[in-house]
């Protein structure tokens, strides 16, 4: 009994430690920030600093983003300003639904990426919520024509400020695995199939798939659509889908997506456990040449450059667009994604500010260095990996177009989840109307005009 | 099941079975040492080489800090919460009964059967605006583990004899004396339990805080681990560093109190 | 000395917090169930059965219906029967008895995200414990992908559920066979009868106590499983593995308030059908003893 008192004695008195201390870093709490805040010494102000008193800015980002360029453009911002900003990096799966609750309570972050198109202004109603930037000096100059143009809405306003660089899906593929089975990229879709089959004979996994992740198993089908959906519908025929005037199981070249990606997997040309595949393992396989290719997005660069080292990507790394039947294809590019300032920000004016340093072209370049891409910038410059100059030649020749995703307000809902389904029954029908009527939910959802 | 098994190939099998236990633990513990490309084969070879980096990076992320002292803070104050209010419900439940507290009792019986109703906890956290807050967490906790405890106290309850209180009150010793200095100090020992099982469960718990906060500083460890495995699944290593710097809280309370633990669930599960 | 004495305020602490936030949730969880909130929209339109009409639409909800059912079931009757094994075995006289008995209660203590990160690594196809076991003893045919086979992956999440579980079932069996006289329970001292007959006629009903908390416990934890699912599957592959919980995760991150609501109302009324009854009976037996 004795010993059970001094437990019960030692707990209480280890929690209420514990609890005090806990308590004792959070009074005055400034968002977020109460232990660094305290920890900084105060002599530590640069010259140029203003008189006001620094604050802390918050700034959202999706966590499947990688934070190191925003960190090092950030201390940057520090030191010039003295402002410091606190990144939360939230679950890429939950950002959007995250960032609303905030808004309706009133917790609105200070600046947040969001991803791009002008579908997000009316997703985060815009109008109500976010800071308008179109006649904000000292933005636009710098940022490319068509860029500018691609963030304003039919009403020429402007919600979110274009960050980062035109991205890109496609297959991308290890050049020492093409060289190896002697191939070289395709001329159309059939030759992408001979391809594979080569590569197969030849004791290499053709394509990875991540079905587990889910999300990888959508490239296929957005970057099929840019070479052979819009040609069937074209643009007329995207204004129909965004009004749902037009259903997507009624697009013929669209089935032929899910046929295509049958015959893929009745063929056996993707990896042996295709169910269990992710991101983190393509990665793996891809670097180490046990996999010839991938439908990927560009994200997939940063991460192998982790592992293998620039050299890898710059030597070793290829990209051509989906094939159509008759010539390489079309290009899919995605637009860079956007900063966004709520108009209730707790700090407006350094969040402004921040956002300006941002696209300032010594940030950009910062940014460019760590994350080559094609820019959106006027005068930046980025050293451009191979596979980028490859979609630099198509968006020069006009074989480029943007990602439908960017294009539609309603998303394509758990498409992964329907493509998992797929992969596992090869049911083209049921996969389709599924994608159909997740599409439709979503825009119902969201509460677009025509759904 | 005719043949005789003689202990020594009990304690086989028994060992054998702790290893299937054991050998995950194992798992992570060396991994949690390979670099990169090493730590994704998931193997149980010791590392070639020993990576204090994983580790270091572990303990260098200012939010994986920020989440141990969230949940350091909110276990310590739930379980303040919890013992409190539990133990004086359950004292006066047990002891002047009547129907109204007979209701309140089933009603607090049937909050250990049925699942919360989160979603609309949001909406009710954010009418009381505290959406958010650490209060709103802390209350939604305390509101969850407060059948459990409630019920558990009041099956120990009655092995207090009321001619304690008898006594005290003839003393002239008022009631809330009689509550701090005469019954806690003898139901101490299902306090402990209770403090153990709310420490686990609130340092444990996804779903709250999942649901409750969306300020990533005020989320709890195991919330920067979900965060953390989708930023850094390429690098396993410090994957699993960070579960081994998550769990050995809980693990190193286990371990030195894991008699009263095991004994005060039980004692309280059998005897209901 | 007389109940009424007893001041009644001493619950109202408890009683205030449980009442605001536990009850008040579920009272107007069943309101919010019949509207259209979404996060999308200010206005809460009240739209009568139209989320449940939907709901009992969608193939989604009969598959996280059943796989919660099987779930629940599967690792009631498993967690009990590892359990009472267990228990049975460290209840000889073990040198290893307590460390043993520490040992298999461990993964209750542990976070079920953590766990479910820890079992994804253990179940890889290729590099993953299980299928590196049966490869190296030559079973090749066991070698599966065991989380992402529709045919399997239920299945594993159970399995690696009563690995967690199974420890908790074992000490309150522990707790239960003090009680109960050492010869009858040793299997050493075996003479004539078999073990089996002895077991089933004479250790298991003196272990009823146990089990019924074992069971009621084990029905209610496993129809509220969560997390662990959510790390292993995602409640993938497609939809084969979604649990009531996943669905109204998903959910509720795309934005449908009401519809996840309306989901939780259901999973509510089917854990009361379930749990009631089972407590009734724990109560009915506790008058009679």
């Amino acid at each position: 009994m004795y010993k059970m008192k001094a437990i019960y004695v030692w707990l209480t008195m280890m929690l209420m430690m514990t609890a005090l201390a806990a308590c004792g870093g959070n009074n005055g709490e400034q968002p977020g920030t109460a232990a660094e805040g305290s920890d900084q010494p105060a002599s530590e102000s640069p010259a140029s600093a203003p008189a006001k008193d620094p604050v802390t800015l918050t700034f959202l980002i999706p966590n499947t983003d990688d934070v190191t360029p925003y960190n090092e453009i950030f201390k940057a911002f520090e030191e010039k300003t003295g402002n410091k900003v606190e990144v939360q990096a939230l679950p890429g799966g939950d950002y959007d639904n995250m960032l609303k609750t905030r808004f309706s309570t009133g917790d609105f972050p200070d600046v947040f990426l969001m991803q791009p198109g002008t579908k997000q202004y009316v997703k985060l109603r815009a109008d109500e919520t976010l800071y308008e930037w179109s006649g904000e000096a000292g933005v636009w100059d710098n940022v490319i024509d068509s860029i500018v143009e691609f963030q304003k809405n039919a009403d020429g306003k402007a919600y979110g400020v274009p960050f980062g660089k035109t991205g890109m899906m496609g297959v991308f593929y290890n050049k020492d695995v093409f060289a190896k089975v002697g191939v070289e990229p395709p001329a159309n879709y059939a030759d992408l199939i001979e391809i594979a089959k080569k590569v197969k004979a030849a004791g290499i996994t053709p394509f990875y798939e991540g079905v587990k992740d889910g999300w990888p198993t959508q490239v296929f089908y957005l970057t099929g659509w840019v070479s052979q959906v819009d040609q069937e519908i074209g643009d007329e025929g995207v204004r129909k889908l965004d009004k749902n005037e037009l259903k997507l199981s009624e697009i013929a070249a669209l089935k032929d997506l899910f046929v295509k990606s049958k015959e893929l997997k009745e063929l056996g040309l993707f990896q042996k456990n295709t169910l269990s595949g992710t991101f983190d393992e393509l990665q793996n396989e891809m670097g180490e040449g046990k996999v010839a290719m991938a439908f990927m997005l560009d994200g997939i660069l940063p991460q192998l450059e982790k592992k293998f080292g620039k050299d890898f990507v710059r030597d070793k790394i290829g990209f051509f667009p989906f094939p159509s039947a008759t010539d390489t294809g079309t290009a899919m590019i995605t637009p860079p994604n956007q900063l966004m300032v709520p108009s209730k920000a707790k700090n407006l004016e350094a969040a402004k500010e921040l956002v300006k340093f941002m696209i300032s072209s010594e940030s950009v370049n910062m940014f460019y260095a760590s994350h080559p891409g094609i820019p959106i910038f006027k005068g930046a410059t980025s050293e451009l990996y191979p596979v980028q100059q490859t979609v630099q030649q198509y968006i020069d020749s006009g074989k480029s177009k943007v990602n439908v995703q960017n294009r539609l307000t309603a998303s394509f809902l758990d498409l992964g989840k329907t493509l998992q389904s797929f992969h596992i029954s090869g049911d083209v029908d049921a996969a389709i109307k599924e994608m159909d009527t997740n599409y439709v939910k979503d825009g119902n959802s969201k509460r677009l005009e025509g759904f | 099941m005719k043949a005789k098994l003689s202990p020594v190939i009990l304690e086989i099998v028994a060992v054998a079975l702790a290893l299937v236990i054991l050998i995950p633990f194992f798992m992570i513990f060396v991994n949690s040492f390979k670099g990169i490309r090493e730590s994704a084969l998931f193997g149980l070879s010791l590392p070639t080489t020993w990576e204090l980096d994983n580790y270091r990076e572990v303990l260098s992320q200012d939010n994986i800090l920020r989440g141990f002292k969230n949940s350091f803070l909110m276990s310590a104050l739930v379980v303040l919460c919890v013992n409190l209010f539990a133990s004086m419900a359950a004292f006066v439940i047990q002891r002047r009964g009547g129907k109204f507290l007979q209701g309140i009792y089933m009603a607090f019986i049937m909050g250990l059967i049925v699942p919360v109703s989160i979603v609309p906890t949001i909406r009710l956290m954010d009418m009381l605006h505290m959406k958010g807050s650490y209060l709103s967490i802390i209350m939604y906790y305390t509101a969850v583990l407060l059948p459990f405890s409630v019920f558990l106290l009041v099956g120990f309850m009655k092995s207090v004899p009321r001619e304690l209180d008898e006594a005290a009150v003839l003393e002239g010793c008022g009631y809330f004396r009689l509550y701090f200095r005469i019954i806690l100090p003898l139901v101490s020992t299902v306090l402990v339990t209770v403090s153990i099982v709310v420490i686990v469960s609130v340092w444990n718990d996804f779903f709250g805080p999942f649901y409750l906060v969306t300020d990533s500083t005020k989320w709890t460890i195991v919330l920067q681990v979900f965060n953390f495995v989708t930023l850094y699944s390429t690098n396993w290593g410090v994957v699993f560093a960070f579960m081994l710097v998550v769990i050995a809280p809980v693990l190193l309370i286990y371990l030195f109190l894991q008699r009263y633990i095991i004994d005060g669930l039980t004692a309280g599960s059998v005897k209901g | 000395m007389e109940r009424k004495k007893y001041p009644l305020f001493f619950s109202f602490p408890a009683i205030i917090v449980f009442l605001l936030f536990f009850i008040t949730p579920t009272v107007i969880g069943i309101y919010y169930s019949f509207t259209d909130w979404n996060i999308n929209a200010d206005e809460i339109k009240f739209i009568g059965l139209d989320n449940y009409r939907e709901l009992f639409n969608e193939p989604r909800l009969k598959k996280a219906f059943t796989n919660t059912l099987i779930f629940a079931a599967a690792v009631t009757v498993l967690q009990n029967v590892t359990g009472i094994a267990l228990a049975l075995i460290l209840n000889e006289k073990l040198k290893l008895r307590n460390l043993l008995r520490m040992i298999f209660f461990m993964p209750y203590v542990i976070a079920p995200l953590v766990i479910g990160y820890i079992f994804r690594a253990i179940y890889h196809p290729e590099h993953g414990i299980v299928n590196r076991i049966f490869d190296s003893v030559g079973l090749d045919s066991m070698m599966q992908d065991w989380l992402n086979d529709p045919r399997f992956a239920l299945f594993t999440i159970i399995v690696t559920d009563i690995w967690r579980v199974a420890g908790f079932s074992m000490v309150v069996y522990l707790a239960g066979l003090q009680f109960i006289p050492k010869d009858l329970t040793e299997c050493a001292s075996i003479d004539g009868a078999s073990y089996w007959t002895r077991f089933k006629h004479v250790v298991f009903p003196l272990l009823a106590p146990a089990f019924t908390v074992n069971v009621l416990l084990a029905m209610i934890g496993s129809m509220k499983v969560f997390e662990i699912v959510m790390v292993l599957t995602e409640g993938g592959p497609g939809y084969t593995t979604e649990v009531f919980y996943t669905y109204i995760r998903n959910t509720f991150s795309s934005g449908e308030m009401g519809y996840a609501t309306a989901i939780n109302m259901l999973l509510f009324v089917l854990v009361t059908l379930v749990g009631v009854p089972v407590l009734m009976a724990m109560k009915k037996r506790e008058v009679e003893m």
